[in-house]
Parts: structure tokens; C-alpha cells; sequence
């Protein structure tokens, strides 16, 4: 519950922080246990039993010290209930900072396997964990603190990873269409939209400046107050785009689940809990 | 469903650290990654065109040379370097060149295991970091046990 400058009470601010927690994991859980097993899905086979379980195949050896076999097996299963209490809204504080943290313990005991969706979301979780998303649609709801901090803090995130992705794409072989011709020739890119959108040269560059500008142009739409909306509306659109072209792992559904944490109430922005 | 807020104190304490944490998980460590590691935790999206392949050279105590293909040392050792070093014998795109440099010496390991009779093992990583990229090398050998 919160109330605006004008005085007026919104039961439900905040909410949106809410469902972003609740949506992001699922998602951790879809990514990091076999509960997609069914549909065979090729990016989620190391999920079997669960993420970062120990197995018998030479590996690198990590950043951090390596843990007995036994101790990773005992952290994964801890990772996984404190991403149910997380996603379910019990002590969700806790549990997120939990469940994130031994996200990156578990996969970075075998270096190569970290990848970017599986950092969006253990940071992404963590994050939540440490903003009133868990005093919202909670089973036992947290205290809150501060919405508009909380708010402030998930949208500056957000609009900055579509920030840094087209500051990425600022180099001659993306602008000019060579890497989208990579990843075609590699059969990344369904072959029917390749055929469609990269057949030439021209279309190539045109589809790759198309991506750095339209990622570019997110971050300032989704920090700005009147722009939000349609941010959050064209950052859907994106990521349907990518999914239906490349489908990049669950990327595109954690920065859906994200950005329902973008998708504020209407009207004056208020975010400031009712001080007692 | 709901609980009160908590008092001004915290209320201030959380806004701070959730500011900072923005300062840093939006600026800090993404510009870490990308000026100083691999670029792995900068949110580049899929955008890499990073590619890399690899030489790998063992030797038998007399001294014999005999190349080895990447892929047969991928499928000796298999795993997730075996999956980085599957096809590395022609260029290949992907964003594990940062890795496997850092990593090389384990590879000229990895490369002992090969045959009994390997004596000592070499591997040369060449990574172009963009296609418009100069070709880097990097190079690493093992004695073998």
C-alpha cells in the first residue's frame, strides 16, 4: 500500500515489482531444473538433474576454489528451494540473494558454462530480493522499505542492458551486416527469416543497424516517466522478434519477466510508502 | 497481499544501497567486464563475432611431432572444454577465445592424454576478437607425465 503526493492511497502500487519477482522465478526455475524436460529442449539439457550438478568430464578449473563433489550436489538443491521460496514469496529477501549467489557458485564450478541469460537472471533475482518486489504478491509478504528506490533501482538496470547491447553492436561488422551473415551461416538465425530479411548485403546492414538503434533507443524510453509504456511495449516487441528469429535461450523471457517490473500503474508517480 | 512499511530509518538505508547498487550493476560492472575481462558480463546480447582455432602439437620422447586434431582432443576429453574445442581446427564463432587463453596450459594438458607415448604436448590459440579483428596468438605447452 503506498500513498501520493495528492494523498490518495493505491492498495496495489507495486505491485507490478510483484509479478516481475514472481514471473523471473519461474524462469530461474525453468532454467536451472528439468522441469521442461519433456519438450527436449537443446539449450536446457545441463539442467539434468539441475544446473551446475557435478559430473564426471574434465573441465577448466574455475575462478573460485573447486568444491567436493558432494558439497555441489547440497548447494544446487539449496539453490533451488530458496528460488521456490523466492518465486513463492517466503522470506523472499533471502532467499533471491540465496538462490542468485549460488546461481553463479554452482555453473561457474565448470568456466565456459556461465552465459548471459543465466546472468541475467541470477542478477536479476538477486536484485529483486533487495527491493519491496517481495512485500508484493507475496505468500508472507516482507516489510517495505522504499517503492521508489525499488522502482528506480530495476529500471536503471533494465534500460542499462539494452544500453550496453547496442553499444556492443557499434562496430563496422555489425553495422554493415558481416555478423548477421555469421550467424546465418552458422544456422542460427531461423532460415526462413534469413532468407527473408538477410538474403543481401543491404538488407543485412539495414537489419543490423535496425537492432543497435532500436536497443538503443530502449534505455532512454524505459527511464522516462512519459515514455515507459511504450518502452516496455517495444521491448516486448524486440524480444518476440528475437525469439521467433534466433532463440536465444530463455533471454528473451527473463528480460520479459523484468521488464513487468517496468509496467507501473498510470497516472502521477507516486512510490512513496506510507511513513508509521 | 501486503505488509506495512518500516520505519524512516530503513527506509533511507535501503534507498542508499539500492542507489548504489544501481551505480554499480548498471555502470560498474559492465564496463569492468568490457574494459578488463572478456566482455562476458557486459550485456552484449548476442552480438559477438568473436571466432577462434586452435593447433595443438604433441611429441614423443624421441621427439616426433604429429598434429592433432582439435576435435579428437574434444572428444577425448569431453565435458564443456570439449564442447569449446569441437571444430576449432577451422575458425570457429563463439565467445570462448578469452577462456581458452587463459586456460591454454590445462588444454596442453588435456593434449597429454592422447597417447601413452606423448612426451610433451603444444597448442597455439589464434582468436580474431572481431572479423575486422587482427589475428592474436597465444601459445602454451605441457610436459607430459
Amino acid at each position: 500500500m503506498s500513498v501520493s503526493r495528492d494523498g490518495r492511497v493505491s492498495r496495489h502500487d507495486g505491485d507490478e515489482l510483484g509479478r516481475a519477482r514472481v514471473a523471473l522465478g519461474a524462469i530461474f526455475l525453468l532454467r536451472t531444473t528439468p522441469l521442461l524436460a519433456p519438450f527436449h529442449v537443446s539449450f536446457l539439457a545441463d539442467t539434468n538433474p539441475l544446473l551446475g550438478w557435478p559430473h564426471a568430464h574434465a573441465r577448466l578449473t574455475p575462478l573460485l576454489p573447486i568444491l567436493p563433489a558432494v558439497c555441489l550436489k547440497a548447494l544446487c538443491i539449496a539453490r533451488t528451494v530458496a528460488a521456490v521460496a523466492f518465486t513463492a514469496g517466503v522470506l523472499a529477501g533471502p532467499a533471491g540473494v540465496v538462490a542468485g549467489a549460488l546461481g553463479y557458485l554452482t555453473v561457474t564450478q565448470d568456466p565456459g558454462r556461465l552465459n548471459t541469460t543465466q546472468h541475467v537472471i541470477f542478477l536479476g533475482t538477486m536484485l529483486l530480493a533487495m527491493t519491496d518486489a517481495t512485500s508484493r504478491c507475496a505468500l508472507v509478504p516482507a516489510p517495505a522499505r522504499d517503492l521508489r528506490s525499488s522502482r528506480l533501482l530495476m529500471r536503471v538496470w533494465i534500460a542499462s542492458i539494452y544500453f550496453w547491447a547496442g553499444l556492443a553492436k557499434l562496430r563496422p561488422d555489425w553495422l554493415d551486416g558481416r555478423a548477421l551473415a555469421l550467424f546465418a551461416s552458422e544456422g542460427l538465425v531461423r532460415p526462413s527469416l534469413a532468407a527473408a530479411l538477410l538474403s543481401t548485403p543491404a538488407l543485412r546492414a539495414i537489419a543490423g543497424r535496425a537492432v543497435a538503434l532500436g536497443e538503443l533507443s530502449l534505455a532512454p524510453l524505459i527511464l522516462g516517466r512519459r515514455t515507459r509504456r511504450l518502452g516496455v511495449i517495444a521491448a516486448f516487441g524486440l524480444h518476440a522478434t528475437f525469439e521467433v528469429a534466433v532463440s536465444p535461450d530463455l533471454f528473451g523471457w527473463a528480460l520479459a519477466a523484468l521488464l513487468l517490473g517496468c509496467w507501473e500503474p498510470r497516472g502521477p508517480e507516486t512510490a512513496e510508502p506510507i511513513r508509521r | 497481499m501486503s505488509r506495512p512499511p518500516s520505519s524512516g530509518a530503513t527506509s533511507a538505508r535501503a534507498r542508499q544501497l539500492r542507489l548504489a547498487l544501481a551505480v554499480v550493476v548498471a555502470v560498474l560492472l559492465p564496463l569492468t567486464s568490457r574494459l578488463f575481462g572478456n566482455g562476458s558480463l557486459a550485456f552484449t546480447m548476442f552480438s559477438r563475432s568473436e571466432t577462434y582455432r586452435l593447433h595443438v602439437v604433441t611429441a614423443d620422447a624421441a621427439g616426433t611431432a604429429r598434429r592433432v586434431a582439435p576435435t579428437a582432443l574434444a572428444a577425448a576429453v569431453g565435458g564443456t572444454p570439449g564442447d569449446i574445442l569441437a571444430g576449432t581446427e577451422q575458425w570457429r564463432h563463439g565467445p570462448f577465445a578469452g577462456l581458452l587463453a587463459d586456460h591454454l596450459g590445462e588444454v596442453a594438458r588435456f593434449a597429454c592424454q592422447l597417447g601413452p607415448g606423448t612426451a610433451r604436448a603444444d597448442v597455439t590459440l589464434e582468436r580474431r576478437q572481431t572479423l575486422d579483428a587482427p589475428v592474436e596468438a597465444v601459445a602454451a605447452s605441457a610436459r607430459c607425465p
